[in-house]
């Protein structure tokens, strides 16, 4: 299924009832669909803050499918050019005076989802992600 | 959505979240906790047993509460995260940062101790 959000915060529930949706759809366990939808948030979260000049413009385009036991989501843009995945990661060791929030919503896309990947084409941010519904993470 | 609702339980100040804490819900949750502290509520309970999702976003709410409430010495625990919840604070580590209870009884009687 494929959807198109806005860039406006207020996407983000529609985000969240659309991966509703297609996890009922597919009989997802709920942890995975809560898993790809926090990826995808921090992601069109990202695009929403600094993706665009212009802090209404652009249009996110997302596009969910399954195949076997792999999710694949698929998130594009035409904000300027960005590599979620060059961020640095950030250190999730500090003491509370210490910490800072940034970067870790890009951690979180690694560290739940089984593959990232990001290519730039025909003017559009493309990243991919892919999720097995028989993970344990 | 979110909902937050005050309640007060043995005195102790408890902030019950329904919903969703993400990008759309983050600045409501921020000025409801500065508004609470600008009070001096005291020791403060939030109880997470209805909070369906957060993202980073609300981290971003928690740490500056964690922040607010060291500097006026008072206790700020998490009482009751689902999984999904409790995964985001793991992965991020702040549950090594934050107090978290697994039920608002257990904060409650920590808060006593």
């Amino acid at each position: 299924m494929k959807f198109f959000l806005q860039n406006d915060s207020g996407e983000l529930q529609r985000l969240a009832a659309e991966l509703k949706d297609f996890g009922e759809q597919e009989k997802l366990p709920p942890k995975v669909v809560q898993q790809v939808n926090v990826a995808l948030d921090e992601l069109v979260t990202n695009v929403m803050l600094y993706g665009y000049d212009d802090p209404s413009a652009g249009v996110i385009e997302v596009e969910l499918s399954r195949d076997g036991e792999n999710i694949t989501a698929v998130l594009s843009d035409d904000g300027r050019p960005f590599d979620p995945f060059q961020a640095k990661i950030p250190d999730v060791t500090l003491p509370i005076e210490d910490r800072s929030v940034g970067g870790l919503g890009v951690y979180f896309v690694r560290k739940l989802m089984d593959e990232y990947s990001y290519a730039y084409e025909n003017g559009r941010n493309i990243v991919r992600l892919t999720k097995r519904v028989d993970g344990d993470s | 959505m979110l909902e937050i609702i005050d309640e007060t339980e043995n005195g102790v100040a408890i902030c019950r979240f329904r919903g969703r804490l993400d990008g759309s819900t983050s600045t409501q949750a921020d000025e409801h906790l500065i508004a609470l502290a600008g009070k001096e509520v005291g020791d403060l309970v939030l109880d997470f047993s209805e909070l369906e999702y957060m993202s980073s976003a609300g981290l971003r709410v928690l740490l500056m509460a964690a922040k607010r409430a060291k500097k006026g010495k008072v206790r700020l625990m998490l009482a009751g995260p689902q999984e999904g919840v409790k995964q985001v604070l793991e992965i991020s580590g702040f549950a090594s940062i934050l107090e978290i209870h697994p039920t608002r009884e257990k904060a409650l009687q920590a808060m006593a101790s």
